[in-house]
């Protein structure tokens, strides 16, 4: 697993000047408009699962995942370790982000806006639904397959999300807005929930189509 | 050390149907056409594929149930694929390092230095030469107890392929360690392998100790008249040719001091190959 690790942090290494710039991008956001906050977090969140989902596609490249499957590495491993990078990549980008976000705030010389704290919170299980989402999807299709069933997955989930809004909206069910309302913490601890059983049951989707794969 | 028995994988083209031994201590080499079943064998053995049917045994252990200590004693070369090309000998040596217990990273730079592989350059920067050498050095540098070998010496040049060769036996002297090597270039494998399988469609058609196959083995050349008068118990395959017919036999010297009239050339392993897949049985 440290070897695997290691490797992809080597890959990752070979797209540095991409990722400085993009770190760059998102810096002078913060800087120039001072309600980009929130959107710097999700934005480099998305960024560090592409960076993982694009390590699959490296080891893709030339055969690379059969060549690693004839090192002291189980299939189980593979999987384990793009979890876990995902994780650490996602986590990473997300206490960067925010701790640039909160500098720059207080460097502006305005108090935390609570509303941000909140939205950082919840970007946490919304990286987690990205990866359990997106990870199979890379296991079963790969590279560029994968990347089109990615989006699509995407724009599924968007416009499910929309449509489910709409609907709350457009029914007028004051009892549900008043219920979210009231219950926001709680709501949030059970989507939680749900979506660390989620994470859990994409990790077991992705060992069995790596455990089914021929190379 | 190692032992196919009835190892089957079917294709919608093509099905494996292969048994065969890698006895400790030995360098066994498996040759055949492109599209024979080589590199099937080589992946059936690695768990890169299911097999259908058979059993595979490693060390004593079904392959199926190989953990990764297990596959830590194996070093495998394969031809169509490596380390992702972005990398160079040092960041191999410090992904290798953190791979297995028996890999000294000190070691392994000592080996790309005297093999001439430039420490900073990423693999992609690399000839074929050093690819390949490179691919051996990574298959053998933690000391494994098996290596496994799918035409390690493909699209090299003579120089270069010796120098493979003379990598391997560097290994070979170490121990009691074991060697599965397949390759279409049949002189590499004369004087490198104890024994010799012969693949073709999937089946093993032939398996024979290397010396036996240089010594006893031989082609005739006969005419149609004389191939009428020969002696065909010994016979394995006949060929038809312009001139008549050449024909394999593994009693050379039978044909030598009965038949001193007819063209009789020493086998060797292109010679046995090019009959047993052009030629008919006999």
């Amino acid at each position: 697993m440290r070897g695997l690790l290691q490797k992809d942090f080597y890959m990752l290494s070979e797209m540095k000047k991409m990722i400085l710039v993009i770190l760059a991008i998102a810096f002078l956001l913060l800087i120039a408009n001072s309600g980009s906050e929130s959107f710097v977090v999700s934005y480099l969140i998305f960024v560090a699962a592409f960076l993982t989902l694009a390590t699959i596609t490296q080891d893709e490249h030339s055969k690379g995942v059969q060549f690693l499957m004839t090192l002291p590495v189980s299939r189980k491993n593979y999987v384990q370790e793009k979890y876990l990078l995902g994780i650490v990549m996602g986590g990473g980008a997300w206490i960067l982000a925010a701790a640039a976000a909160l500098a720059v705030t207080s460097l502006r010389g305005k108090s935390i806006n609570e509303e941000f704290l909140a939205q950082c919170v919840i970007y946490l299980p919304i990286l987690l639904l990205m990866l359990g989402l997106m990870l199979p999807i890379q296991f079963r299709f790969g590279g560029d397959k994968g990347r089109i069933a990615i989006m699509a997955a995407v724009a599924g989930g968007m416009l499910a999300c929309f449509l489910v809004l709409k609907i709350v909206d457009l029914s007028n069910l004051t009892g549900a807005k008043n219920f979210f309302e009231n219950y926001y913490r709680l709501i949030f601890v059970v989507a939680t929930l749900i979506l660390l059983a989620g994470f859990w049951i994409s990790y077991r989707i992705s060992l069995a189509i790596m455990n089914k794969k021929e190379f | 050390m190692l032992k196919l028995e009835n190892v089957r994988k079917q294709y919608p083209n093509f099905q494996l149907d292969c048994s065969l031994e890698v006895k400790d201590g030995c360098v066994t080499g498996l040759i055949g056409q492109n599209g024979a079943g080589k590199t099937t064998t080589f992946k059936s053995i690695l768990n890169l594929i299911y097999p259908e049917g058979g059993r595979i045994v490693l060390f004593g252990k079904d392959v199926r149930q190989m953990t990764p200590q297990d596959k830590a004693q194996v070093g495998v070369v394969l031809s169509e694929s490596g380390f992702y090309d972005g990398l160079n000998p040092r960041q191999i040596s410090k992904v290798m390092g953190k791979m297995y217990e028996n890999f000294s990273e000190q070691e392994f730079l000592e080996f790309c230095r005297r093999f001439e592989l430039p420490l900073d350059k990423k693999i992609r920067d690399y000839s074929t030469g050093m690819r390949v050498k490179l691919k051996v050095l990574c298959a053998f540098a933690h000391h494994p107890k098996f290596l496994i070998l799918d035409e390690p010496t493909a699209g090299l040049d003579v120089v270069a392929r010796e120098e493979i060769l003379d990598m391997l036996r560097e290994y070979m002297e170490e121990g009691e360690q074991s060697i599965l090597i397949s390759s279409h270039i049949s002189s590499d494998l004369e004087g490198f392998c104890d024994d010799l399988y012969l693949i073709q469609e999937g089946k093993i058609v032939l398996h024979e100790e290397t010396d036996v196959l240089l010594s006893e083995y031989a082609l005739l050349k006969v005419s149609e008249e004389q191939y009428r008068d020969l002696e065909k118990q010994y016979l394995l395959y006949r060929k038809k040719e312009n001139y008549g017919y050449s024909c394999l036999t593994r009693e050379k010297q039978f044909y030598l001091e009965n038949y001193p009239k007819i063209v009789v050339e020493a086998g060797s392993v292109d010679k046995v190959m090019m009959m047993v897949v052009k030629g008919e049985r006999i």
